[in-house]
């Protein structure tokens, strides 16, 4: 395992616990969230479907979703759902982010497959998390909604 | 009326270049943190560096022009936490900069020019345009300044949504 696999792996983690969350999450969000969070929730999948291929494509082996996720309990209001919903997402940035890092290395320092596709998903993964987040902490009310950094 | 030093920060901002790209070399283990360490280890020396700083330095305008940008805003007051994203990314820009050169760098401190109110519209499509323009400029970089820029780039998109 290299740095990067190991990257790619966490980013493919993150994704699974994501699509668990939000199972976990959604019926505890009032009705006009609701699918604000499917539609997430299709969307990590997507990712999670999009990394598992480019993996097999190049000889890794995905990891397996876990079976249960103890540290996001427990869910039981819409205040509880809406916090869980963000720190899904941040915890999906940073996978993101640190699968940018290691994407984003001088050329012959890593072997990395297709280095700039894994940029551009890395950032695009970034981007969506952060935007995710930052509205999921605007409907809680949160202030700030936004982070300076997504992903640190 | 760009003048940040008034202004409330958010965390323990003298710290944040150095917090921030301290972060990101052990975040980045062997990615982006070895370009960040060699960076560091050779802050005095006459390097050519072909784009980083260019790069880094067009990044900080255009921070600063989003700083401008909500200065002129019709309710400024209500932009306060995006501006302090944009003080914040200054920063941490300035910080790479210095990095990368050795040689510390300021912001001009002359009286911004001019900015004709905007509407929360217009200045979500600054954010937006600002968000790709990161990335893009993420993308030509390798190393520690890259993901500063990524992260920058996605809290601007992010800023862009909250600005809906």
């Amino acid at each position: 395992m290299t740095g990067f696999d190991d990257a790619w792996q966490a980013a493919l983690a993150a994704q699974n616990q994501a699509i668990f969350g939000y199972g976990l999450l959604g019926p505890h969000l009032p009705g006009a969230d609701q699918p604000r969070a499917a539609a997430l929730q299709a969307t990590h999948e997507s990712a999670r479907d999009a990394i598992s291929a480019a993996m097999v494509r190049v000889g890794v082996t995905p990891g397996h979703a876990a079976a249960d996720y103890p540290s996001l309990y427990p869910v039981g209001n819409s205040a509880q759902a809406h916090a869980l919903a963000a720190r899904l997402e941040d915890e999906c940035a940073a996978a993101w982010r640190v699968l940018y890092a290691a994407s984003a290395v001088d050329a012959g320092h890593a072997k990395i497959p297709d280095p700039a596709a894994r940029r551009r998903e890395a950032q695009a993964g970034l981007s969506s998390s952060a935007v995710a987040a930052a509205r999921w902490r605007k409907l809680a009310g949160a202030v700030p909604a936004s982070r300076a950094f997504p992903g640190l | 009326m760009s003048d940040d030093s008034d202004r409330p920060r958010r965390g323990p901002a003298p710290s944040r270049r150095g917090f921030l790209f301290g972060a990101s070399a052990v975040v980045a283990a062997a990615g982006g943190g070895v370009a960040a360490a060699l960076l560091r280890s050779r802050p005095k020396e006459k390097v050519s560096y072909p784009a980083s700083p260019q790069v880094l330095l067009a990044a900080v305008e255009a921070e600063t022009r989003l700083i401008e940008a909500i200065d002129a805003a019709h309710d400024p007051a209500a932009l306060v936490h995006l501006r302090d994203d944009h003080v914040a990314h200054r920063e941490a820009l300035l910080g790479a900069v210095q990095l990368a050169t050795g040689t510390p760098t300021t912001q001009p401190s002359g009286s911004p020019p001019a900015q004709p109110r905007l509407s929360l519209t217009q200045l979500r499509s600054l954010e937006q345009a600002a968000a790709t323009a990161a990335a893009t400029a993420a993308a030509s970089l390798t190393g520690a300044p890259a993901v500063l820029l990524a992260s920058i780039a996605a809290c601007e998109a992010s800023h862009a949504e909250l600005l809906r």
